[in-house]
């Protein structure tokens, strides 16, 4: 009888899952979730309730609903900053996802040269913070005095050639920030596709461009989406690119407007802060609803199958250059800034190249950013923190994303809604949620770097599991349920096969979420003390104090050790993972 | 088992309460208030036994500070969580309504100081040096004690490029700023510094005043005063409104071509000193407040870090916002400083 049904379903028949693995898969989803919910509902709970107390005047602590009302009467002009963010967000994650998946193909797919030095320079992006790198604009393409500018109107006499203080400047230096993340995020599912597909279609007449358009691209869709999703809601929330570089332009988008009203005032305004974050996570919500429609029948875009190929890189022939020239414009757009960065930090202040310049050289700020040993110490509990944090998240997320697209367990959409909420957490209102919460609960964490590890996993989670999935998306379960069908465990699939398939990925995402803790500050400021300083807050304080140059120094060398580090374990991660 | 705990406790606040008699001050409380001449013997006494202090600031020149005192006290540990005057607040506010009592000094602007002196975290204190200091550096508590006394200010005035600004044509006064040649060039600070500057306005010279910048096409960049202050140096900025006097003074220091002018008024950003009411080292905490107020303190805020003393005058008129105010007060001024400010960066 069963024979029968099976030969009748043919190969779109999917095996079952033994039954005894049926019973550890439930196990194993109340413990994630347990895990994932103690991690994410109080925060959200605290934000939650944040959002709907008066928070002052003689009505302190009772319901009301005038946080969102004022978020609501704060948007007089609702439609230009409307307009505004979309404009940004949109034109950023298309930049960022169009330039990040393109290099991407390129560097796993093509045999354009420049290869490795996308993967270095990918890394590099992720060391160097933010509000260092908008500094290295703004020095390199400020309508006054940007280098670039000065050195075009030298030549040309045109100037300013490019003023960064526009919405194109805002839409270019967001897009350039995201486009290492999606490059890292695409480059698995790339990595890991059955190039029979690609040759299938090479055969039926189609040059390589058709074959990348018609049968990669539509592969990659699930992957893509959920990299485009990640992209959008981030540029949506994004403040610092807005703020640094909209506001001195007079333009302002929806988080400049709320952000800034609710942390200018000398009193924190949690309430709004958390109403505003409330109604970004009902935005999320709508666009996973919308996300989960079009990757519902994942096996439909399942790259690597059971079936044994040998990854073969499509030849560009005479584009092969050209393909270079695109895989150098990344690390171009990471060095640019770095260029203006050890500039700044080899002279005693800011100041355009001349000859009285080139005599004020000195390595004075190297030597006064490392004079004392708190430094050290920083650097250790930033280090102890940042591999806790990257490795635990990953850890987790790798179970959360397989239970989301691996198991048939009807309330699993819950998991992944509950685990991508924190990506609109506000760093600020996060930070207080933590501290109160182990401040009240009988674990003896606080004033250690363990709550800014928790802290940072509950934050970094919609992170890990979107690498996790892209990871995971491109894998099809035929090859799990061999093992399962030749007697192997749960555990020993995902020791044997999975881990190792998913590898690159997964150490995608934990390089990523390794080096963007390094410099996390909004959280981890409320929660570190004397013993457990960490080195992003040195970071702000140089910056606070207008010592660029001491700054430059500091993050220039920082970034030198997290990429020999990240290079390192690369190198690792290579040598344990499956070669397909 | 309560009842012996009971007892225990009793015991203890009695043979305290004598021990107290004898004349020695012993709790927090008393070593705050105390003027003998054996103050300071009986706080290093103390401290020693203590080991340790735990310091919240948002004071930048800190690491010199403690290095200083721990070498002139061994064997009292200083503990520094450093953070802006915002987060510092909101980290107390948290730990105090948790009953977690870490802290033992406070060293921050005026608007924490003002709510946790409100919310009876602030111990009553006097110091040795207190005699030195002006009125106006010194919030009064009952009984000829202080909530906190000014220890550094850090004054914003006018700063600019002297490459794109020639001797002649810098502005003397808030009304020079409005003249046709700073069109388009005079930046603002978007932070807590502009707001007050917008005050300061707004107080000099009046609401139409501050209205006509934004047909001056005035900047708002959203970074710190002295971040800021390096766009300056760099001349991507031309002139800047909310500059620190003792940021442009470490630059000129350096070389940099800078130059900073005080106006009508000149906003005042002043860090006081405080004891927590719940310190757990009490000696220990009284004695490090003694020494940042103490000569020897004040000299290494002003030679080293070019803060202002209240001990001098600098020859302009200072201006502290906040003075006089109730929190809510405050806030309110605030906003509205910050609704005009954020008008004018709009386009």
């Amino acid at each position: 009888m069963s024979r029968n049904r099976t030969a009748t379903l043919g190969i779109r028949a999917l095996p079952r899952w033994p039954e005894a693995a049926k019973d550890i898969n439930t196990w194993l989803f109340l413990l994630t979730a347990a895990t994932v919910f103690y991690l994410v509902v109080p925060p959200l709970f605290f934000i939650f309730s944040t959002s709907l107390i008066s928070d002052r005047g003689p009505d302190a602590g009772a319901l009301t609903f005038e946080h969102y009302l004022s978020i609501i009467g704060s948007l007089s002009q609702f439609w230009t900053l409307i307009w505004n963010s979309l404009i940004f967000s949109l034109g950023s994650a298309a930049g960022a996802l169009l330039l990040g998946t393109v290099l991407a193909w390129l560097a796993e797919r093509s045999d354009a040269p420049f290869r490795s030095v996308a993967y270095v320079s990918a890394f590099i992006s992720f060391g160097i913070p933010g509000i260092v790198k908008v500094i290295g604009w703004i020095l390199l393409l400020g309508p006054k005095a940007g280098l670039v500018n000065v050195a075009v109107r030298d030549l040309t006499g045109i100037f300013p050639l490019f003023n960064l203080f526009s919405m194109p400047g805002m839409i270019l230096v967001e897009a350039l920030l995201w486009a290492p993340v999606v490059f890292l995020l695409m480059a698995a599912p790339f990595r890991s596709l059955d190039p029979s597909l690609e040759d299938a279609a090479m055969v039926s007449g189609s040059n390589s461009w058709q074959a990348f358009r018609r049968v990669t691209l539509p592969l990659a869709l699930p992957s893509i989406l959920a990299v485009l999703i990640l992209t959008f809601v981030r540029s949506l929330e994004a403040f610092e690119i807005p703020a640094l570089i909209g506001l001195p332009a007079g333009i302002e988008v929806l988080t400049t407007k709320i952000y800034l009203q609710m942390t200018g005032g000398f009193l924190p305004r949690y309430g709004e802060a958390s109403a505003y974050s409330i109604l970004l996570m009902g935005l999320v919500a709508v666009v996973l609803v919308f996300y989960y429609k079009v990757t519902g029948k994942s096996y439909k875009f399942t790259t690597v199958t059971g079936k044994g190929y040998r990854p073969r890189r499509i030849e560009l022939g005479s584009w092969r250059w050209l393909g270079g020239f695109l895989l150098l414009t990344l690390p171009l757009v990471q060095i640019l800034p770095l260029v203006a960065l050890i500039w700044s930090s080899l002279l005693p202040y800011l100041q355009p190249p001349s000859p009285e310049a080139f005599a004020q050289l000195s390595f004075a700020n190297y030597s006064s950013a490392f004079r004392d040993m708190s430094i050290v110490w920083a650097i250790l509990n930033s280090l102890m923190v940042s591999l806790s944090a990257a490795t635990a998240t990953v850890l987790l997320t790798f179970v959360v994303a397989w239970l989301v697209v691996r198991t048939n367990i009807s309330s699993r959409w819950v998991l992944d809604q509950v685990a991508t909420v924190p990506l609109v957490f506000p760093g600020l209102v996060m930070g207080v949620a933590v501290l109160k919460m182990y401040l009240t609960l009988p674990i003896p964490v606080y004033g250690t770097i363990w709550i800014i590890v928790l802290a940072f996993l509950a934050r970094y989670l919609p992170y890990g599991v979107r690498f996790s999935y892209a990871g995971l998306l491109s894998i099809h379960r035929e090859i799990e349920e061999s093992s399962a069908t030749c007697g192997g465990s749960w555990g020993q699939t995902a020791r044997k096969i999975l881990i190792p398939l998913m590898l690159p990925s997964l150490f995608a995402g934990w390089i990523y979420i390794f080096l963007i803790t390094i410099r996390e500050l909004s959280v981890a400021l409320l929660l570190y003390s004397s013993g457990s300083q960490i080195i992003s807050v040195t970071i702000w304080e140089l910056w606070e104090n207008g010592r660029v140059g001491e700054l430059a120094a500091f993050s220039l060398v920082i970034t030198a050790g997290t990429v020999l580090l990240a290079a390192i374990f690369q190198r690792l991660s290579q040598q344990h993972s499956l070669q397909v | 088992m309560k009842i012996i705990n009971t007892a225990a406790i009793l015991l203890l606040a009695t043979l305290g309460a004598a021990w107290g008699q004898t004349g020695k001050p012993a709790s927090l409380a008393e070593l705050a208030r105390y003027s003998g001449a054996d103050r300071e013997q009986i706080l290093v006494e103390g401290g020693k036994k203590e080991g340790k202090l735990v310091w919240y600031t948002s004071l930048t020149a800190y690491k010199e500070i403690v290095s200083v005192f721990e070498a002139k006290y061994p064997g009292v540990k200083v503990e520094t969580y450093r953070a802006d005057s915002s987060a510092l607040m909101k980290r107390t506010l948290t730990e105090a309504q948790a009953r977690r009592y870490v802290v033992d000094v406070f060293e921050t602007t005026p608007p924490p100081l003002m709510l946790f002196r409100d919310q009876q975290l602030l111990m009553p204190y006097t110091t040795p040096s207190i005699a030195s200091f002006p009125e106006d550096s010194k919030e009064d508590a009952p009984k000829g004690l202080f909530y906190w006394v000014t220890d550094r200010e850090s004054f914003v005035g006018v700063g600019y490029n002297k490459n794109s600004v020639s001797a002649k044509d810098v502005p003397k006064n808030f009304g020079d700023l409005l003249r046709p040649e700073w069109k388009g060039k005079l930046a603002f600070s978007g932070t807590d510094t502009g707001e007050r500057v917008i005050g300061a306005m707004l107080k000099a010279k009046g609401e139409e005043f501050v209205r006509k910048l934004k047909d001056h096409d005035a900047k708002l960049h959203m970074i710190s005063g002295g971040a800021l202050n390096e766009l300056v140096v760099s001349g991507e900025v031309t002139i800047a409104a909310t500059i620190f006097r003792n940021h442009v003074l470490m630059a000129i220091e350096k070389g940099a071509p800078v130059a900073w002018v005080p106006m009508d008024l000149v906003v005042s950003n002043a860090g006081g000193a405080a004891i927590a009411a719940h310190a757990p080292h009490p000696h220990a905490a009284t004695l490090f407040v003694d020494f940042i107020l103490s000569p020897q303190g004040q000299k290494i805020f002003e030679e080293k870090f070019k803060y202002g003393t209240p001990l001098k005058d600098y020859g302009f008129k200072r201006w502290y916002p906040e003075k006089g105010l109730m929190t809510a007060q405050y806030e309110q001024l605030s906003d509205k400083w910050r609704k005009l400010l954020r008008e004018i960066g709009r386009k």
